[in-house]
């Protein structure tokens, strides 16, 4: 197990150097001038200069990325152009919103997606299964902004339960004020996310249902509840556990959407901003900070992927 | 066929959504930019279908505009995607090695950021607006198609024909668009109709974050932006943008998952695989008649007439009928698609959709006997426990997650709970302890350290090892009937000697009777007391061993004993070919393909 997660790691690392010079080096291609971002334009050409050497900027591109990275693993992110404020900063307080309504979203969507996706699987071919497929192929077509537009209007605005804006955090409201703030954004966002789910353990099920070893498990005698919960389930599992990687990539980027919806202060009113202001280093520290979120969850998978098939463990 | 309905709906959806796209401009019936504030919100009605947003601009006019930039983006957007990622992939996977290593470090490591963060990124260097954020979009998309290109190239190129393209002196690059091009462009048409959808979504969701498309030009993402604005006094006005958007992804999903469906063929005759044996009806009366000649005595263990099992309208078995008795070991013998194994499942219920299959009469005696034909779900559960199966390829037969010994104790307890039903006319008295019973199952069939293979998953024993599992599973519900179908086919010579002398201690020490499938009838010579010859469904000779091993009666089973190998140990039985009877249907043999390997 150790030894899987260490080759994991080692794996992860040059992933995250090229994904990081890769937006390193497309943000090198805005035509915004830090100085003019910083000092207006009304400044005199030797305070721009002076402003640019100040940031770095006038250095070789390499040697900018390189300070950059020696920052990055240090957890340094530079810092912001228009507020001198450190990006690690200004992104560590916008981070615990992001991550609540992507977690409650991912949440939402394994609670609703497998079992919906396990009686659409053992019941393929029959009306359960049509209902589940076409319930899965609906919620994957939903836009989460637009659903998240429709619970504002009917059900944030006629009910008092749910705010329709804004985050209250554990600290400022207790748990049950924070589940408030995010249950709508989060149920909107994990929709597509069951879909998806409830359609791959679909199809895992119906795939282990046509292995030999569910035959030899018929010819046992064993009943066809331990056939579908005990000899199936976990054999139907190993695809869905990989899919969540894919899927958590998906609702980290729509949570930035989701967010404008009901006015979180996130990381995505932080980029949107970034972007109008042309304030490169919250964009780049945002791209990196995803990646590294994305590698994160992938090698959390890879765990649990070992875990639940003991092959890649052995391998 | 409801779902090819559903289908034809999806593309006239796009079909409606491309003719707005064309026309829309000659069918708006306001200008989608321009509205008078004096009728801004209006709700639907005759002036305005679909009322009014906040500006005064007409809703319909807009949605209408929409479909145009939709089709764009998704177009824009996919075109990218196609030629930058499928060129890049395709062109690393003709190549291969160092560029290939390089490149798929920077796709993979590319692929880490998120598609939408991605997307926001480029825009952030690039500036917002529609054409730029759909490169962006394409570009996000083209890293998975460089990879799918990328792998379908490398697979097409091992192609024979593509090496034989390459010995004519083909270059590579009429290589790449005269041969490989052609057979990669159905999966990467298919991925393209999914990256369009996606497309569609995203241009919607960036214009509505203000990063696309920009007021006042129309957009189904612009609208829902401008919608937000005045949810609370109209929520209205985000209905009609917000419902195009869904009914066009979900048509390109829905016609993307057809394209799917048909490249690989799925067909869902049987959407529950094993799981729910079909069982075996009675014969029609008019069947009954098919009888070849040989008069079946009396049998004591089973008794199977008529057999008949069809997958839709083929016929695989064609009315077989068997007599075993008990201790008496059975050869079922002929070349795959001659339907022995189809009897076999038949006769250990164990058929799935889309087989079904019929019998005038399959009784197995002994103090209670049991018939199958027409059975109810109790008799049948019991009847499999009466009957142990021996399946082909046991590492493909035995649950690669589950360790042997827990899969030794789930049939062992389920026998002992069908046997406290009082199912299996078993006494449930005498039990060993059941982890003293997994022991000595999995001793019984010559493993020698069971307590160690126990604890072993399918995946860490060897095949013949696994074979003997399979027995030992086959042997926990202390069968009197044993099936086992190619018990050695999988296994290497020296193991299927193993199995073959494991397999007769077994029938000596025990009471039961054995059908033996199987393609050799070298492997029937060493075990069986009699042997039944099938040839496409029908039984063309059967008898003892060695009647029919010196004196075949038909063409085919002539050609079956001279086709078996004569110099390995204890195939002596086996004379050498010698009449020109035999040298013909050799011949046989050779023209139906390679029945025997």
């Amino acid at each position: 197990m150790l030894r899987v997660a260490l080759g994991r790691i080692a794996a992860l690392i040059p992933l995250l150097i090229v994904a990081s010079f890769a937006a390193f080096l497309l943000l090198q291609l805005t035509s915004t001038d830090p100085a003019t971002v910083r000092l207006g334009d009304t400044a005199t050409d030797e305070a721009y200069a002076a402003f640019r050497h100040d940031i770095g900027v006038d250095r070789p591109v390499l040697v900018q990325y390189g300070s950059w990275l020696a920052g990055a693993v240090r957890g340094d992110l530079g810092v912001s152009w228009t507020s001198s404020t450190p990006v690690t900063e200004l992104l560590a307080t916008r981070l615990p919103v992001t991550l609540s309504i992507t977690v409650g979203a991912l949440v939402v969507g394994l609670v609703i997606g497998i079992p919906a996706g396990i009686a659409a699987g053992i019941r393929a071919g029959r009306s359960t299964d049509s209902l589940m497929t076409g319930g899965a192929s609906l919620g994957q077509a939903v836009p989460s902004f637009w659903l998240a537009l429709m619970l504002v209007a009917y059900v944030a605005m006629k009910t008092p339960l749910f705010p329709a804006t804004g985050y209250v955090s554990i600290g400022d409201g207790g748990v049950g004020d924070w589940l408030r703030s995010i249950a709508l954004p989060s149920f909107a966002l994990g929709a597509a996310a069951a879909g998806a789910f409830a359609r791959q353990t679909r199809a895992g099920y119906v795939r282990v249902l046509h292995e030999p070893y569910i035959r030899t498990a018929v010819a046992g005698g064993l009943d066809r509840r331990r056939i579908l919960w005990r000899t199936a389930l976990r054999n139907a599992a190993v695809p869905v556990v990989t899919t969540v990687a894919g899927q958590a990539a998906v609702l980290v980027g729509g949570a930035v959407i989701i967010e404008q919806v009901f006015a979180l202060p996130g990381l995505g009113q932080l980029v949107l901003n970034a972007i109008r202001n042309g304030d490169m280093p919250i964009v780049l520290g945002f791209v990196a900070m995803m990646a590294l979120l994305m590698a994160l969850i992938q090698f959390l998978l890879d765990l649990a992927y070992a875990l639940v098939d003991p092959r890649v463990r052995a391998a | 066929m409801r779902s090819s309905v559903v289908v034809k709906i999806a593309w006239a959806v796009l079909a409606v959504v491309l003719f707005l796209a064309v026309f829309g401009p000659w069918i708006t019936p306001y200008d989608p930019t321009k509205g008078s504030i004096g009728s801004a919100l209006a709700s639907p009605g005759a002036d305005h279908w679909l009322g009014t947003d906040y500006l005064g601009r007409d809703t319909l006019s807009r949605l209408i505009d929409g479909a145009r930039v939709s089709t764009i983006a998704g177009l824009e957007a996919t075109v990218v995607a196609v030629v930058i990622g499928g060129g890049l992939g395709m062109t690393i996977g003709l190549f291969g090695g160092w560029p290939d290593r390089i490149m798929m470090r920077i796709v993979e490591g590319i692929s880490a950021i998120p598609a939408i963060v991605l997307a926001i990124a480029i825009i952030a260097a690039l500036g917002t607006g529609l054409s730029r954020s759909m490169f962006a979009v394409g570009i996000a998309f083209a890293m998975s198609m460089a990879r799918l290109a990328r792998g379908l190239t490398m697979s097409e190129r091992e192609r024979l024909y593509v090496d034989g393209a390459r010995v004519v002196g083909a270059g590579r690059r009429r290589l790449l668009w005269r041969h490989i091009a052609p057979n990669i462009a159905a999966p990467m048409g298919v991925e393209a109709t999914l990256i369009f959808a996606h497309a569609v979504a995203i241009e919607a969701a960036l214009s509505f974050l203000g990063l696309g498309t920009q007021p006042p030009a129309a957009s189904w993402g612009v609208m829902l932006s401008s919608a937000q604005r005045t949810i609370r006094q109209d929520p209205f006005q985000a209905i009609p943008p917000g419902v195009a958007l869904v009914l066009t992804i979900l048509a390109l999903n829905i016609v993307g998952d057809a394209l799917v469906r048909r490249r690989r063929g799925v067909g869902l005759d049987n959407p529950t695989g094993y799981l729910e044996p079909v069982g075996v009806t009675p014969a029609p009366p008019a069947s009954a008649a098919t009888d070849g000649g040989t008069e079946p005595g009396e049998a004591s263990l089973l008794d199977a007439r008529g057999i008949t099992v069809r997958y839709g309208d083929a016929v695989a078995v064609n009315g077989v009928d068997l007599q075993l008795n008990h201790g008496e070991v059975l050869a079922l013998v002929g070349e795959s698609g001659s339907g022995k194994t189809s009897v076999a499942m038949a006769l250990a219920d164990l058929l799935t959709l889309p087989a079904s299959s019929a019998a005038d009469r399959i009784r197995l005696g002994g103090d209670v006997p049991l018939d199958l034909v027409g059975a109810d779900r109790a008799t049948r559960a019991a009847w499999r426990s009466r009957v142990g199966v021996v399946f082909q390829e046991p590492s493909a037969a035995l649950n690669p997650l589950q360790t042997v010994g827990r899969q030794l104790r789930d049939v062992i307890v389920a026998q002992r709970e069908l046997a406290d039903k009082g199912r299996t006319g078993r006494d449930p008295a005498g039990r060993l302890p059941i982890d003293d019973e997994i022991i000595a199952l999995l001793g019984s069939v010559g493993l020698r350290n069971p307590e160690d293979v126990a604890r072993l998953r399918p995946g860490q024993i060897s095949g013949g090892m696994a074979q003997r599992v399979m027995i030992a599973l086959a042997l926990a519900k202390s069968p009197s009937l044993l099936i086992a179908d190619e018990p050695t086919t999988a296994l290497d010579v020296t193991v299927q000697a193993e199995i073959i002398a494991l397999l007769r201690r077994l029938c000596d020490e025990r009471e039961f009777g054995v059908l033996l499938v199987t393609h050799d009838l070298g492997v029937a010579g060493e075990l069986a007391d009699r042997v039944v010859v099938m040839l496409r469904g029908d039984v063309v000779e059967s008898g003892s061993i060695e009647d029919v091993v010196r004196d075949p009666q038909h063409a085919y089973t002539s050609a079956l004993v001279s086709a078996v190998p004569r110099n390995e140990p204890g195939r002596a039985i086996l004379a050498e070919p010698e009449t020109a009877a035999e040298v013909e249907a050799l011949e046989l043999v050779e023209e139906q393909g390679e029945p025997i390997r």
